[in-house]
């Protein structure tokens, strides 16, 4: 009954989508990310992340900085590098693990799981949104 | 006849695949003891040691659980078994199977039924096989009239129990036969590393398999790479392979021993180029396996091309 009634009332229920669903949308990068070539086929992205309130008093103190953004640096190995260059703001996510399956010879399952896990992450840190249609 | 013992079904082993014949593009399924072909877009989703879940396209597709009977059998008993993990007001129907497919399991006995739930529909056979004294629950969810092609060629190449003394283990794209003595232990199937281990005669089987070997064999040789599974130097080394050796001695055997660590480790590791895949094995115990043995597993321990 408890589960029921919070699910309904949950600002995101019914927004809930399918894997299906999931897999048409399309990966688009977050403009405002750098990234670096280290050199080795590796890419290091630098995004701004928003001090949280609290944590921002904190961080005034001890470095004595009043602007409440910081820079922060994400190393990716060499998949993480080739799934980010197909990300192109028309591929979809079915297109993604389909090449990125095909380019490593990998089972349909590893690849949109490894595919989809490392999506999953880039979205958390906001380096990444997902659009439901190419357009 | 059903729970007829068939001679000529059961003396017959795993089928061989061959490049011409239509099966080629079908997946072989071993595990276990349980043989299946299935359709290549059919995927393994949850793999237990007696239970596997294959979807198609994220949607279920068929589920396969079995176990030993100890007892008499009795398919009205797994039934209601079945009934009692069910939610409620589902209960298993009876179904018959259609004669033509039921051919395909003669030498088995046969109990068809159906579910019907809320969201999905499925039918599914309990067979039990007198040879070997093994209860399978095949539960499927495509439209068995629809499919009904595929379904026969589905049961007609169930088989429980291997008819020599290897077992054929193969899922994904890694095929291997091993004794039939060899017991799995454990299993872990995480992208880009599979690993499956088994306990042969008190020692420890581990069967590696690592994509994609380009990426992971970029800056460092296989040797290299193989250190972070044995932390030693290979005894052998070449572009493409590993080979790794280790029997304690003296004050190292009394260490071991008294720290319960193997007294005796092995490990090969190979790169198959054409697949992209690095395979391995590794045995260790207390005591030191003969090396006939395990370079029959390694010749026996492939890779396929991936579905």
């Amino acid at each position: 009954m408890f589960s029921r009634s919070r699910r309904k009332n949950h600002p995101r229920a019914g927004n809930i989508l399918t894997r299906d669903h999931a897999l048409e949308c399309v990966p688009v990068r977050n403009p405002q990310i750098t990234a670096q070539d280290n050199g080795d086929g590796e890419l290091c992205l630098t995004y701004q992340v928003r001090i949280r309130p609290w944590f921002q008093n904190i961080v005034r103190k001890i470095s004595g900085r009043e602007d409440d953004i910081i820079e922060r640096r994400l190393q990716l190995d060499v998949l993480g590098t080739t799934v980010w260059g197909m990300i192109n703001g028309q591929r979809r996510t079915r297109e993604i693990i389909d090449d990125f399956q095909s380019m490593h010879r990998l089972n349909r399952r590893e690849a949109e799981i490894s595919v989809t896990t490392f999506l999953k992450e880039l979205g958390k840190r906001g380096l990444i949104a997902m659009r439901e249609d190419r357009n | 006849m059903p729970g007829r013992h068939d001679e000529r079904r059961l003396g017959q082993p795993y089928p061989q695949m061959t490049q011409d014949s239509p099966a080629a593009y079908w997946q072989d399924i071993g595990w276990n003891s349980l043989f299946l072909q299935l359709p290549p877009s059919w995927q393994p989703a949850v793999i237990y040691p007696a239970y596997l879940y294959f979807e198609q396209d994220g949607q279920p597709v068929l589920e396969v659980k079995w176990q030993k009977i100890h007892g008499r059998f009795s398919a009205a008993k797994i039934l209601a078994q079945l009934g009692k993990s069910l939610e409620p007001g589902v209960e298993p129907e009876h179904w018959d199977l259609p004669e033509d497919l039921h051919s395909h399991l003669a030498s088995y006995t046969v109990t068809g039924f159906q579910l019907r739930q809320e969201h999905s529909h499925s039918h599914g056979l309990v067979i039990f096989c007198p040879a070997c004294n093994r209860v399978t629950l095949l539960q499927w969810y495509i439209d068995t009239i629809r499919e009904h092609h595929q379904l026969a060629r589905i049961l007609g190449s169930f088989r429980d129990h291997s008819e020599g003394s290897d077992r054929l283990w193969t899922i994904y794209d890694i095929r291997a036969h091993l004794p039939g003595e060899a017991e799995l232990q454990s299993h872990e199937f995480l992208p880009g590393r599979y690993t499956l281990c088994f306990d042969l005669k008190d020692t420890a089987i581990t069967l590696y398999r690592f994509k994609p070997a380009a990426v992971l064999l970029n800056r460092k040789n296989i040797g290299e790479f193989g250190r972070s599974l044995m932390d030693r130097q290979p005894l052998e080394e070449d572009k493409d392979r590993a080979f790794w050796q280790f029997k304690a001695e003296g004050m190292e055997l009394l260490l071991a021993k008294a720290r319960r660590n193997p007294v005796f480790q092995w490990m090969r590791l190979w790169h198959e180029p054409r697949h992209n895949v690095i395979l391995g094995i590794r045995a260790e115990g207390k005591r030191r396996m003969k090396s006939g043995i395990l370079d029959r597993l390694c010749a026996n321990y492939t890779s396929l091309e991936p579905h």
